[in-house]
């Protein structure tokens, strides 16, 4: 009779239609030293379940966390939100110095790549500015004709000396043509 | 009333089993269940909203398991292989590897496809229930029965060929 109930629940377990309780009667049947000839070949796969369930997780290799107090995983009664930064303890800080780092940096890489105008020297004197398109265009047109008139007189500057100079080699060949 | 070390000493050892079962290797099931209570504890004041902090756990484990096998490319076949333990570690695997039958299960049951080697190693090592399998692995309860009958079939195939022709 016991035979028959086993081989019922054997032929129910391969099927996959056994329940726990029924499964247990099994583990229990085959963990027992009366096994019929006929179920003995499915016995080491029941003790292979027993030999699995008796590999344990070292408890020396949990997490050791800093706070020692336990946290409860169910709401307390009475207990009440604080709010984000209270509960989070050192939080606040970090997060404040995350951000002025943030805009600190934000501002320094800013200045280094910002478009600056383009200065032409000349002579030490007066200089050119090429302005960015940015600045304002009157104060850039001003500049403009500024630099324009800068070079306008250095023409009339060029202009004159060299007159000046044929002058001077015109009065030199008449008193070499008198001494002649 | 519910604590973290309570829930990690709870379920320490079916994490640790669970994830073995998936990565087939020992450094790392155990670095996946101490990264799933760091997880936990990271987030345990989220963790009052969960309803079942076990099968949450369950979860973790699987997808961290996954994440390590899918990182390194590697397959779980021979779970032997994997298995580096010193002669001063005896553990249950030991007393295991002497036994050529429960040797020969095991690895059978690596052969399984992921689905139906979790739903069996749930449900024939850790005695869950239908539901808490099919919410452990995020399947339905109709996929779970299936899994375990075609696990539990092929493992008797397997039995049954080595049986009479001595080949597994």
């Amino acid at each position: 009779m016991k035979l028959d109930r086993m081989k019922d629940l054997i032929e129910k377990y391969f099927a996959g239609e056994t329940s726990l309780e029924e499964e247990k009667i099994l583990r229990g049947y085959f963990s027992s030293p009366d096994i019929d000839p006929s179920l003995r070949k499915y016995q080491p796969l029941f003790q292979f379940f027993e030999v699995e369930k008796d590999v344990v997780f070292d408890a020396d290799k949990l997490p050791k966390f800093q706070e020692t107090k336990t946290v409860s995983l169910q709401p307390q009664v009475g207990t009440q939100s604080k709010g984000l930064f209270a509960r989070k303890g050192g939080q606040f800080w970090k997060i404040a110095a995350a951000v002025a780092f943030l805009a600190i940096a934000s501002v320094s890489i800013f200045k280094v790549f910002e478009p600056k105008p383009i200065e032409i020297a000349h002579k030490g004197k007066a200089k050119v500015i090429i302005l960015d398109e940015n600045d304002n265009p009157e104060e850039a047109l001003k500049q403009v004709n500024d630099a324009l008139a800068l070079v306008s007189k250095k023409m009339k500057k060029g202009k004159d000396k060299t007159n000046e100079s044929l002058l001077k080699l015109r009065n030199a060949t008449e008193i070499l043509n008198h001494e002649n | 009333m519910m604590n973290f070390e309570k829930l990690a000493t709870n379920v320490k050892d079916k994490l640790y089993r669970f994830a073995l079962r998936i990565t087939g290797d020992v450094a790392e099931a155990e670095d996946v269940v101490q990264e799933v209570f760091i997880k936990v504890w990271n987030k345990r004041d989220d963790m009052q909203e969960v309803n079942n902090p076990e099968a949450y756990c369950m979860t973790l484990t699987r997808n961290l398991s996954l994440d390590k096998i899918k990182s390194k490319h590697r397959q779980t076949a021979e779970i032997g292989e994997a298995l580096q333990l010193t002669d001063s570690e005896s553990t249950p695997y030991t007393t295991l590897e002497k036994n050529d039958a429960l040797t020969q299960i095991r690895k059978w049951m690596q052969e399984l496809p992921e689905k139906q080697r979790l739903t069996m190693h749930l449900r024939d090592i850790e005695g869950m229930a239908y539901d808490e399998i099919a919410e452990s692995l995020d399947i339905s309860m109709a996929q779970v029965k299936v899994n375990l009958h075609r696990a539990r079939q092929f493992i008797r195939e397997k039995m049954l060929a080595t049986e009479r022709f001595g080949i597994a």
